[in-house]
């Protein structure tokens, strides 16, 4: 449905995309990136709101920037929270349906509204909704005229459980039913729920690609790096190399060690193991490189070397 | 292209603006108040004086640019354009949609005060027909032109208000040669043409002039369309 070839994106001296390149099918796809990895960019450019400063987009094989037609097979849900807010929901999605030249734009309207668990009859204007509700009207309006391409960009931040909970559920009909639904988010768990393939993106680069347990897999794999305080750093630290747990370790100041691993499951087990073989109590055992931005930063240096 | 026309309808009326608006009319009926008050003889040439000095070139103007820039230009600045822009509607009708929209608020705003003013001033019925004329043209050829800077830029208020005050109001009038690309210059030939009034300087015909402020309405819409199918959405 969606191909992507060679895509470059920049803003100055701010390379946003840097030679992206993959194929978007039917079914549920996430976008997985921290922020600032080119995720917004790559949508808009999917969705034809800016042109790619090199390489090409072609949707349902045709031009999203030259072929205003084409938006007629495109629904978003763009990141900002603003709407138009002296209007209703069914006012304002009402205006979308008689742009897409529904023949009787407030029922498309009242479809929509309904299919997102709102109520189309509400008068308040949307400036009172809270936060929840107002993605639900993004999403309404994107859907209103059934498209075949369905493109949310971080629909799911600042949701409580259960707002993200349902909101997942309806992003699930929606692919079920043929539709291609691109979901980006930085949120690993997010895209965990969703359960879909996975484009990953890191600093503009496509740092892994595949379904969310192959990328799962490639994040267990990784090495690690983890500190593990004890009453004896350096008896454990020798256990540590003859039990052949570590690719590394050092001792640190502060009555610790720091350890590279590539096992990382089994060296939580083995490090538990050898302690009590050695008789040294662990007070600590704490990863230095879980957060998601160095996790993105592993896998996009693994792709390029 | 009637629902979006009332969105951005409501997205430019706000009480403030109006306000605003209401009082500056408000200011030029007291002067032409004033004006009969006093009863002196070339009372229809001094209410052609408020008429030129006031009303052209500066209500008209800075109503078309308030609304004008803000009808595409607010949307483009708080991300919600994307909501009009990913259709499948020609932008053309798009633009046409705000354009309606902008002399629906702006118009009344500046037509009203500007009658009122020529009423009270005990001015003909041949100067009300003017003024209503002029104003209608100035409004639309202004509007037409503002879209698109809206669209464009992000300051356009304050961009507009430089051209409207040192371009229109100030430079234009040095010159025959500069006149010729200002809309105040032709809108003050049009007034002085219909309502007999020596204002303004000028020999284009009755018809150059109306084609001209048609040409500038066409050619501002032809701009903004542009400007809006090139628009980089965010």
């Amino acid at each position: 449905m969606i191909e992507i070839k060679g895509v470059a994106k920049w803003y100055g001296d701010v390379v946003a995309l840097s030679e992206v390149t993959a194929e978007i099918g039917p079914g549920l796809t996430a976008l997985l990136g921290p922020n600032g990895a080119g995720k917004s960019s790559l949508i808009r450019i999917i969705c034809g709101l800016t042109s790619p400063s090199r390489g090409m987009v072609r949707v349902l094989g045709r031009d999203p920037r030259q072929d205003p037609m084409l938006h007629d097979k495109i629904g978003i849900v763009p990141q900002q929270e603003h709407l138009i807010a002296s209007a209703t929901a069914l006012q304002f999605v009402s205006m979308a349906a008689a742009l897409h030249g529904r023949k009787n734009p407030d029922q498309a309207a009242r479809a929509a509204i309904e299919s997102v668990q709102l109520d189309a009859g509400d008068k308040r204007k949307l400036r009172t909704y809270s936060k929840g509700m107002r993605q639900r009207v993004k999403l309404a309006q994107a859907l209103v005229h059934d498209p075949q391409v369905l493109v949310l960009d971080e629909p799911l931040n600042g949701l409580d459980p259960r707002q993200r909970s349902r909101m997942s559920e309806i992003f699930l009909r929606l692919a079920q039913e043929g539709r291609s639904v691109i979901v980006s988010s930085h949120v690993l768990e997010e895209v965990e729920e969703l359960g879909s393939t996975v484009l990953m993106l890191a600093d503009g680069k496509l740092a892994a690609e595949g379904d969310f347990h192959t990328i799962r897999k490639m994040l267990d794999d990784r090495p690690h790096r983890l500190r593990v305080r004890s009453s004896d750093p350096q008896r454990l630290a020798a256990a540590l190399i003859s039990g052949g747990l570590v690719s590394a370790v050092r001792l640190d100041t502060v009555g610790g060690l720091v350890a590279d691993t590539s096992r990382v499951s089994e060296f939580r087990r083995g490090v538990l193991r050898l302690a009590a073989e050695q008789r040294v109590s662990l007070s600590e055992i704490k990863p230095l490189d879980d957060d998601l931005e160095s996790v993105f930063r592993y896998l996009v240096a693994r792709r390029s070397g | 292209m009637d629902k979006l026309y009332l969105l951005l309808l409501r997205t430019l009326v706000t009480r403030a603006r109006l306000a605003i608006f209401l009082a500056a009319g408000g200011l030029l009926d007291l002067i032409a108040h004033v004006i009969r008050v006093q009863d002196y003889a070339h009372r229809e040439a001094d209410l052609a004086g408020v008429v030129t000095s006031a009303l052209v070139p500066l209500l008209v103007p800075i109503t078309a640019l308030v609304f004008a820039t803000s009808c595409l230009g607010d949307l483009a600045g708080d991300g919600t354009l994307v909501y009009v822009w990913l259709r499948p509607a020609a932008r053309w009708k798009v633009i046409l949609a705000a354009l309606a929209a902008t002399l629906t608020v702006a118009l009344p705003l500046a037509i009203a005060p500007a009658a009122l003013a020529i009423a009270l001033g005990a001015g003909s019925s041949r100067m009300l027909g003017a003024v209503v004329v002029v104003v209608t043209l100035a409004t639309a050829a202004y509007s037409a032109v503002f879209l698109g800077l809206g669209l464009r830029i992000r300051q356009a208020l304050i961009v507009g208000l430089l051209y409207v005050l040192l371009w229109e109001a100030f430079i234009a009038g040095l010159g025959k040669g500069v006149g010729t690309f200002s809309i105040r210059q032709y809108s003050l030939i049009l007034f002085s043409r219909m309502a007999g009034q020596p204002v303004a300087a000028g020999t284009l015909e009755l018809n150059v002039v109306l084609a001209v402020l048609a040409g500038v309405i066409v050619g501002g819409i032809a701009f903004s369309t542009l400007l809006l199918t090139r628009q980089d959405v965010a």
